[in-house]
C-alpha cells in the first residue's frame, strides 16, 4: 500500500473505502476531497 | 447541498472543457451549470467521463450473469443514507480509469491505468454530496480482476494557503 503524505490543513474526515464498497459524505464549499488509489491493482 | 436534484452532469463538463477526460483544471458541472468541484491536483492524469457505472442489468447484458454486485447497487446504498433513491444516480466519473475512444467510435483498452499512491484533489465550489463506489466489477479487466481499497480524505485548506 502506497500513500502520499497527508494534505496540509485541517483533516475533516479520513476513511478507507474497502474493495467493492460504497461511500458518501457531504463536502462543504471550499473543502477538498482527496481520493487516493492505495494499491492500484490495475494494468 | 443546495438542491439534490441538481446533479453532476457529464455532458456539461465535457462540453465546457472540450475534452472527454477529467484531469487537473477540470471543473465538474451540474445539470444547471453550477460548478460542483474543481480538480486542483491530479497525479494520475486522466479519468473517464463517458463509460458510466456497472450495474446488475448491464452485467447480465454483457456477461450473461445475474445477481452481480455492482456500482449501481453501491450508489443506491450510499444515497439511501441521505434519504435519496436511485433516481438520483447519474452518469458518473470513473476516477483512475481511462476509456479512450478510437477514430471509428470504438471504446478501447478499458483498463485502469493508475499506479499505487496516485491521488486526485477535488475542491468543492459549493456544498456537495459526494457518493462513490469502489468498483466491485469482476467480469472485465477494469480492476484487473483484483479489487483494492481507496482512501477518501476531506481536508480544509488554511485560509491563507492553497488550493
Amino acid at each position: 500500500m502506497t500513500e502520499p503524505s497527508l494534505p496540509p490543513g485541517e483533516i475533516v474526515l479520513n476513511a478507507v473505502v474497502p474493495p467493492g464498497r460504497p461511500w458518501g459524505h457531504r463536502v462543504a464549499q471550499g473543502d477538498v476531497l482527496r481520493l487516493i488509489d492505495l494499491e492500484a491493482s490495475r494494468r | 447541498m443546495e438542491d439534490p436534484t441538481d446533479r453532476y452532469c457529464a455532458t456539461n463538463t465535457i462540453k465546457v472543457q472540450g475534452k472527454l477526460f477529467v484531469g487537473k483544471g477540470t471543473v465538474l458541472y451540474s445539470d444547471l451549470g453550477k460548478a460542483l468541484f474543481t480538480v486542483v491536483e491530479d497525479t494520475c492524469g486522466r479519468h473517464d467521463t463517458i463509460y458510466g457505472c456497472c450495474s446488475e442489468p448491464n452485467n447480465f447484458l454483457r456477461y450473461g450473469i445475474r445477481g452481480t454486485h455492482s456500482c449501481f447497487g453501491n450508489f443506491v446504498e450510499a444515497l439511501a443514507q441521505f434519504g435519496l433513491d436511485r433516481s438520483y444516480i447519474v452518469s458518473n466519473v470513473n476516477f483512475f480509469m481511462s476509456v479512450p475512444v478510437a477514430i471509428d467510435g470504438a471504446v478501447v483498452n478499458i483498463y485502469g491505468h493508475s499506479a499505487a499512491g496516485n491521488y486526485v484533489d477535488l475542491r468543492a465550489e459549493r456544498d456537495v454530496l459526494a457518493v462513490l463506489s469502489n468498483c466491485p466489477q469482476m467480469h472485465n479487466p477494469c480492476n484487473a480482476y483484483n479489487l483494492t481499497p481507496i482512501r477518501a480524505i476531506i481536508w480544509r485548506p488554511s485560509r491563507s494557503g492553497k488550493p
